[in-house]
């Protein structure tokens, strides 16, 4: 097991302990998507010439800031008294798909060549929680390639439902049906 | 051979002026016993005896000295004829190996010729057969090369068809596909997700 997976399920641990799994991430995500903007405060938890008191003492003003949890706080001084400040970014990766498995989430990734109407979108999510009998959670993004249609990914499965997908079957089979 | 002795003809000379001398000694005695006329006769017939038998007598001496020159001579004419003979013999013997060893030479080289000229023959069949598979090997690669290249022209063909057919038909797509009708796709799409089990 790789380090940030460890780390990563000993804070779904606490997350599910505390019965604050959502939460949690949400403060997780935010706290690095603070550390992504600012490379001040990056240098400043990786560097080593800084004492961990001193780090302590800086992500206890930005967590009461941000009003997170105290779950949240202790995990990042465990992070940071163990010099694992450079993986967080795969920490809180590995945490939220720990989280997911836990909590019966899938992550679906939905591509089309246009903007779905939000019928379309609840339409697509209801059927994929159906198709597979977990919660989903999409992300959507335009993709004009696929000239029409929709193309759904859940971790390493895809759906493919394009216009794009059905010509390059037409290709595969006329190729094939010439052989 | 017999060598003769390089003293015999000094002996020979000799014997012959003693019996020559002989001779004219006996010739005066005779004459002075005759005096009288009447015994002319009788002196001549004791003239031919005296002559007779002193040219016997030389005769004789003449003819025992001469015998064995002659026996010498003949036998050494004998040695000579019978080495003369043996040589005859022998450069025979030698003419008769050379012509037989001519005789094989000439034969070794017919046969040597028939040889080689059955050897360029069978040859000559060989690169003849050599030659007609090469050109066989040739041709048959040859023909499998024209067909791979006729192959991979017709596949390249029909990937280029079928590359300008898809083409195609994305162009007719997008110029045919109105927001209403990927509604209706996505609708299809979201109905078939739905079903479990169910096609795409």
């Amino acid at each position: 097991m790789t380090p940030e997976r460890s780390y990563g399920e000993a804070l779904a641990d606490v997350a599910m302990a505390e019965g604050r799994p959502e939460p949690i991430r949400r403060e997780l995500n935010d706290f690095l998507k603070m550390m992504a903007e600012s490379g001040d405060l990056r240098n400043f938890l990786i560097s080593p010439a800084v004492p961990p008191s001193a780090k302590r003492s800086v992500i206890a003003k930005l967590v009461e800031r941000m009003g997170a949890s105290q779950a949240l706080r202790n995990f990042l001084y465990l992070v940071v008294d163990h010099r694992r400040v450079g993986l967080l970014g795969a920490i809180g990766e590995a945490f939220g798909q720990e989280l997911n498995v836990r909590l019966g989430i899938l992550d679906a990734e939905i591509a089309a060549s246009r903007d779905l109407s939000g019928d379309e979108k609840q339409a697509l999510v209801s059927a994929l929680e159906r198709r597979t009998g977990k919660r989903i959670v999409p992300s959507y993004r335009v993709e004009p390639e696929l000239i029409g249609g929709v193309q759904v990914r859940i971790g390493s499965t895809i759906w493919d439902g394009s216009v794009r997908s059905s010509l390059d079957h037409l290709r595969a089979r006329m190729a094939a049906g010439h052989r | 051979m017999r060598l003769r002795s390089p003293k015999a003809p000094f002996r020979l000379a000799l014997e012959l002026a003693a019996g020559a001398a002989a001779l004219l000694l006996l010739v005066p005695v005779a004459g002075a016993a005759q005096s009288a006329p009447a015994t002319a006769t009788t002196q001549t017939v004791f003239r031919w005896l005296n002559f007779a038998f002193v040219f016997g007598l030389g005769g004789w001496w003449v003819w025992r000295r001469l015998k064995n020159v002659f026996k010498s001579r003949a036998e050494r004419i004998a040695a000579f004829i019978a080495e003369a003979e043996a040589t005859r013999q022998q450069a025979q013997a030698r003419l008769q190996a050379a012509e037989e060893k001519l005789a094989a030479i000439e034969r070794e080289t017919t046969e040597m010729r028939d040889r080689a000229r059955l050897d360029s023959a069978a040859e000559a069949v060989r690169i003849r057969a050599r030659a007609r598979e090469e050109a066989e090997r040739i041709e048959r690669a040859a023909e499998a090369e024209i067909a791979s290249a006729e192959l991979a022209a017709a596949n390249r063909l029909r990937e280029m068809a079928i590359d300008k057919t898809i083409e195609y038909a994305r162009a007719r797509v997008m110029g045919r596909l109105t927001p209403e009708l990927d509604a209706r796709l996505v609708g299809r799409f979201v109905d078939a997700l739905g079903r479990a089990g169910g096609a795409l």
